[in-house]
C-alpha cells in the first residue's frame, strides 16, 4: 500500500502542476493576444501610409518587449517541471523493484527456442480454457506453436461464469438443472435462484421477484434460512427504495449487482469443477499465482543476503526458502518433512510410523536405532520421541501419503 | 514486501517513459514557438527604430497575432498529450491500489473475490505484456479488447512499433529510421547499433538492385562517420562492391540472404522494448518459473503420484517444471489424495495395514459394510485394521 500511496503523491503533484501551467499558458497568452489585437486596431485606424509617431513607436516596442518575454518565461516555467516529472520517475524506481528476474536466474531458460514453445502451449491451453477462442486462434497463428485442443469442458463453464459476472444467471441455471442431483449439498442452486430473484426484481419489479422466490425458494428454505430472510428483505431496497434512504450493510452485499455477479460466478466455477473433478485454475494461472507469492519472499531474502556464497545457493536444486502458498494455490501435493531431523522425505529416507502412531523418516529411525544401542543395553529397543512407548525398529512400518 | 512491490514496477514505469517523452516533446514545442515569436517581436522592435509606416507595423502586428495563435494551439496541444500521459499512470496506479486495499482489508468473501478477480485481471495483463514483447501483436489487441484492458496494458504504445515491423517486413525502413531519430539519445546510451544496421541493409539492398555507384554515394554520405567497432562491416560492404550480386564468396553471401530483414524485425523488437523496460524479461516466464519451482515436488515426476490440478504434473507445464529447483520444505503438509482436503486434527489421517495413508472423511466415505477397498492397491481390509497416525 505504501509503494502506491508514496508514488501517487509525487504523480498528483506533477498532474496537479502541469493542469495549473495549462490554465496559465492559456490565460496568458489570450492576454497577450488580446494586447497586440488593440495595439493592431489603434494603430489600423491611421490611414496606412502615415509614417509612425515618436509615442506609437514607443508603445509598439514596449510591447513586442513584453511579447518576447511572456513566451521565454513561458518556455522556462515549463522547463522547470523537468524536477516533478523526474521526480515520479525516481519515485517509481524507489517504491517498485526494477529487476524482478534477479531471483529467478532460470526464466532465462524459459525463453530459449526448445523451452519457449512448450511454455506457449501451455498460454495457449490456458486461453481456450477461458473461452477466449479468437484470441486463442490468433495466438496459435502468431506464436507458430502446433494447434492446442480448443474445446473443453472447462471452456462452456467459463462461459456461464462470464454470463453470472455480467448479472445473466439464465446459462448457469441452465447448467445447475442438468446437474441438479449432484448438487444436491451445494449452495450453488440457492446463489443462482438468489440472483434472478434480485434481477427480476430489478428489471420487471419485486412482484416478478415475488413470484419467482415462491416458486424456487421453499426447496432451499430448510438450508439457507438466514439468507434466504436477507435476499426477501433485500428486496424491499431494490429499486432506489423512494425515501427508504441507504439500505442498511447487511443488505448492501446483496444489492450490488456486479459484486454479487462475480461471487457467483467464482461460486459456480469453484462447485462445477469440483464436480467435474476439474482444476480450478489452468495449469499456467496456477503456476503464476504461486510465482507471484514466491517473488516477493524471495526479494525479501534476497534483500538480507548479499554474500556470493548465498548467491550461489539460487543455482541448486531447492529454493532458498519455505514459502507458504495459502489456501488459494499450492498444496496440491503431500509432503512430508520428517520432525526430527526437519528433512523432506524421499523415496530413501520415507516416512515410517512408529507403533504409537508418531511418524518419523527412516534416516531419523536409524540415527534414534543406534543411539538407544549405545546408550541404553536394553537391546535394540527405542523410545518415541514424542511419547512414552519403546519398540524394536523394525516394528516401524513404512507408509505412503501419495 | 509485496505482491505489488515486486512485480509492478513496469506497470507504472512504461507509461511514465511516455509522459516523460512527452514532457521533452512538449518542452520542444514551447521553445520551437517561443523563439518564432521572438524573431516576431525583434523584427517589430527594429521597424520601430527605422523611419516607417503605421501601416508596416500593422501588418507585422497581424503577423504577431498570427504566431502568438499558433503558439497558444501548439502549447495547449503538447501540455494536453503531457496531461494525457499522467492520467495512464493515474489510472494504473488506481488499479494497484484496489489489491492493496483489499489485502489490508479483514477477509470476507466478497474481498476474497475482489481480490480473485484482481489476480486474474493481473494474469491477462501479464499475457498481453508477453504477447507485445514478442511480437505477437494480433493476439495482444485481441485479448486487451476481449477483457477490455487497453488502460492497463501497453498496447496502445507498442501499435507504433507494430507499424514499423510490418515495415521492416516489408523490406521497407523508412518507419524504422524515424523512430531511431525520434529516440537518438536514448539509443546512443544504450549503445544500440540499430541505425547503422539499417543504414547497412540500405547499402546492400542499392547493390542487389546493382546501382553500385548511387551505393558509394550512400556509403560516403552515411559510412563517414562510423564508431569504433563498426569499421569491419564497413570494410564488408565495401568488398561487397567488387563482387556479383549472386557470389557464394562469404561474406558477402550471408550479406545478401534475405533473413538479414528478418533478423532487423528482431533487432528492432528488442531494441524497442529495452528502451521502454527497465526488465529483461517479461513478467510471465519469471511468475512462472518460480511458481513452478515453488509447486514443484518429487511426487510430480512419478506417474503413479501424479494430481491432475497440479500445474508442475500435468504436461505441458511438467516438462518445464523438471529443470527447476524444488520448494524447500522443514514442516509437514499433508493433503488426502482423494478428497484433497488437508490433513490435520479435522481430517485424521489414517493408515491401511499397506501403508497407504488417507483422510478420515475419505475412509468414511469409501468404506462399505465393515471393510475397504485401497483405491491404491485395490487390497481388501477390515475397517478394524484401519490405524492412525500422528505426524508432528
Amino acid at each position: 500500500m505504501e509503494s502506491c500511496v508514496g508514488v501517487e503523491q509525487d504523480l498528483d503533484k506533477a498532474i496537479s502542476k502541469f493542469n495549473a501551467i495549462n490554465d496559465h499558458t492559456d490565460v496568458v497568452l489570450q492576454d497577450i493576444i488580446e494586447q497586440v489585437q488593440n495595439l493592431k486596431k489603434e494603430i489600423a485606424q491611421n490611414p496606412p501610409d502615415t509614417p509612425l509617431s515618436q509615442t506609437q513607436a514607443m508603445v509598439v516596442s514596449d510591447l513586442a518587449a513584453r511579447v518576447k518575454q511572456t513566451v521565454f518565461q513561458m518556455s522556462t516555467e515549463h522547463r522547470e517541471l523537468h524536477a516533478t516529472v523526474s521526480r515520479v520517475g525516481k519515485s517509481i524506481d524507489r517504491h517498485f523493484i526494477a529487476d524482478y528476474g534477479s531471483v529467478a536466474p532460470k526464466a532465462e531458460l524459459f525463453c530459449s527456442d526448445s523451452n519457449k514453445p512448450i511454455m506457449e502451449q501451455a498460454i495457449a491451453q490456458h486461453i481456450f480454457r477461458q473461452g477466449l477462442e479468437e484470441v486463442g486462434d490468433a495466438f496459435v497463428a502468431e506464436s507458430g506453436i502446433s494447434p492446442v485442443e480448443r474445446t473443453c469442458a472447462f471452456a462452456a463453464l467459463q462461459r456461464c461464469a462470464a454470463a453470472l459476472a455480467e448479472g445473466d444467471p439464465a446459462p448457469a441455471l441452465r447448467w445447475a438443472e442438468q446437474h441438479a442431483e449432484e448438487l444436491e449439498h451445494s449452495p450453488l442452486p440457492f446463489t443462482l435462484h438468489r440472483m434472478q430473484a434480485l434481477k427480476l426484481a430489478r428489471t420487471e419489479g419485486v412482484g416478478a421477484a415475488i413470484a419467482y422466490a415462491r416458486a424456487q425458494f421453499p426447496r432451499h428454505a430448510a438450508r439457507h434460512e438466514r439468507q434466504l430472510a436477507a435476499c426477501v428483505c433485500a428486496l424491499a431496497w431494490v429499486r432506489g427504495g423512494a425515501g427508504a434512504g441507504a439500505p442498511p450493510a447487511a443488505y448492501r452485499a446483496l444489492l450490488a449487482p456486479a459484486a454479487l455477479g462475480a461471487a457467483a460466478a467464482e461460486l459456480f466455477v469453484r462447485e462445477a469443477c469440483a464436480l467435474l473433478r476439474l482444476a480450478p485454475l489452468s495449469p499456467l494461472a496456477g503456476a503464476v499465482l504461486a510465482g507471484a507469492r514466491v517473488l516477493p519472499a524471495l526479494h525479501d531474502i534476497r534483500a538480507k543476503m548479499t554474500h556470493p556464497h548465498v548467491i550461489a545457493a539460487w543455482s541448486d536444486d531447492e529454493l532458498p526458502l519455505e514459502v507458504d502458498l495459502g489456501e488459494d494455490g499450492g498444496g496440491y501435493h503431500s509432503v512430508f518433512a520428517c520432525p526430527i531431523l526437519r528433512q523432506q522425505a524421499s523415496e530413501q529416507n520415507p516416512p515410517m510410523r512408529l507403533l504409537c502412531g508418531h511418524v518419523i523418516s527412516r534416516d531419523a529411525l536409524n540415527k534414534l536405532a543406534m543411539g538407544a544401542k549405545y546408550v541404553h543395553c536394553t537391546r535394540h529397543r527405542l523410545k518415541c520421541p514424542y511419547c512414552p512407548m519403546e519398540q524394536a525398529p523394525s516394528e516401524a512400518r513404512q507408509i505412503y501419503f501419495s | 514486501m509485496n505482491e505489488l512491490k515486486s512485480l509492478e514496477h513496469a506497470t507504472l514505469k512504461v507509461p511514465y517513459e511516455v509522459f516523460n517523452k512527452r514532457y521533452r516533446n512538449a518542452q520542444r514545442v514551447l521553445d520551437v514557438e517561443a523563439r518564432q515569436v521572438g524573431s516576431a517581436g525583434c523584427e517589430l522592435e527594429s521597424a520601430t527604430r527605422k523611419q516607417t509606416t503605421t501601416g508596416e507595423i500593422d501588418s507585422l502586428l497581424g503577423g504577431m497575432v498570427e504566431k502568438l495563435t499558433t503558439m497558444k494551439r501548439k502549447a495547449s496541444e503538447a501540455i494536453n498529450e503531457e496531461l494525457q500521459a499522467a492520467m495512464v499512470c493515474k489510472k494504473r496506479l488506481e488499479h494497484l491500489k484496489e489489491h492493496a486495499h483489499s489485502i489490508t482489508e479483514p477477509s470476507t468473501p466478497q474481498v476474497r473475490t475482489a481480490l480473485n478477480q484482481w489476480r486474474k485481471v493481473r494474469l491477462d495483463r501479464m499475457l498481453v505484456d508477453y504477447f507485445l514483447r514478442n511480437g505477437y501483436y494480433d493476439s495482444a489487441n485481441k485479448l486487451a479488447d476481449a477483457r477490455s484492458l487497453r488502460d492497463l496494458t501497453n498496447v496502445d504504445i507498442y501499435a507504433a512499433a507494430a507499424e514499423v515491423e510490418a515495415e521492416l517486413r516489408q523490406q521497407r525502413t523508412a518507419r524504422c529510421l524515424q523512430w531511431c531519430a525520434d529516440n537518438k539519445s536514448k539509443l546512443r546510451k544504450l549503445n544500440s547499433n540499430m541505425e547503422f544496421k539499417i543504414r547497412i541493409q540500405e547499402f546492400i539492398e542499392l547493390v542487389r538492385e546493382d546501382k553500385r555507384l548511387e551505393a558509394v554515394r550512400y556509403a560516403k554520405k552515411h559510412f563517414s562517420t562510423y564508431e569504433e567497432g563498426q569499421l569491419q562491416d564497413i570494410q564488408h560492404c565495401m568488398g561487397m562492391l567488387a563482387f556479383p550480386k549472386d557470389t557464394e564468396v562469404e561474406p558477402y553471401r550471408s550479406l545478401l540472404s534475405a533473413q538479414r530483414w528478418a533478423a532487423l524485425v528482431r533487432q528492432f523488437r528488442w531494441e524497442h522494448a529495452r528502451l521502454l523496460h527497465p526488465q529483461r524479461l517479461p513478467a510471465l516466464p519469471v511468475a512462472l518459473q518460480l511458481g513452478l519451482a515453488a509447486l514443484n515436488t518429487p511426487q510430480c515426476y512419478n506417474d503413479a503420484t501424479k494430481v491432475s490440478a497440479c500445474p508442475a504434473c500435468q504436461p505441458p507445464l511438467d516438462a518445464l517444471a523438471r529443470e527447476l529447483p524444488h520448494a524447500h520444505c522443514s514442516h509437514s503438509r499433508l493433503v488426502c489424495r482423494i478428497t484433497n482436503l488437508p490433513l490435520n486434527e479435522h481430517n485424521q489421517p489414517m493408515v491401511l495395514p499397506n501403508g497407504q495413508v488417507y483422510g478420515e472423511k475419505a475412509i468414511k466415505e469409501m468404506v462399505k459394510l465393515g471393510s475397504i477397498v485401497c483405491p491404491k492397491t485395490k487390497e481388501v481390509f477390515s475397517m478394524k485394521s484401519i490405524e492412525k497416525v500422528y505426524v508432528m
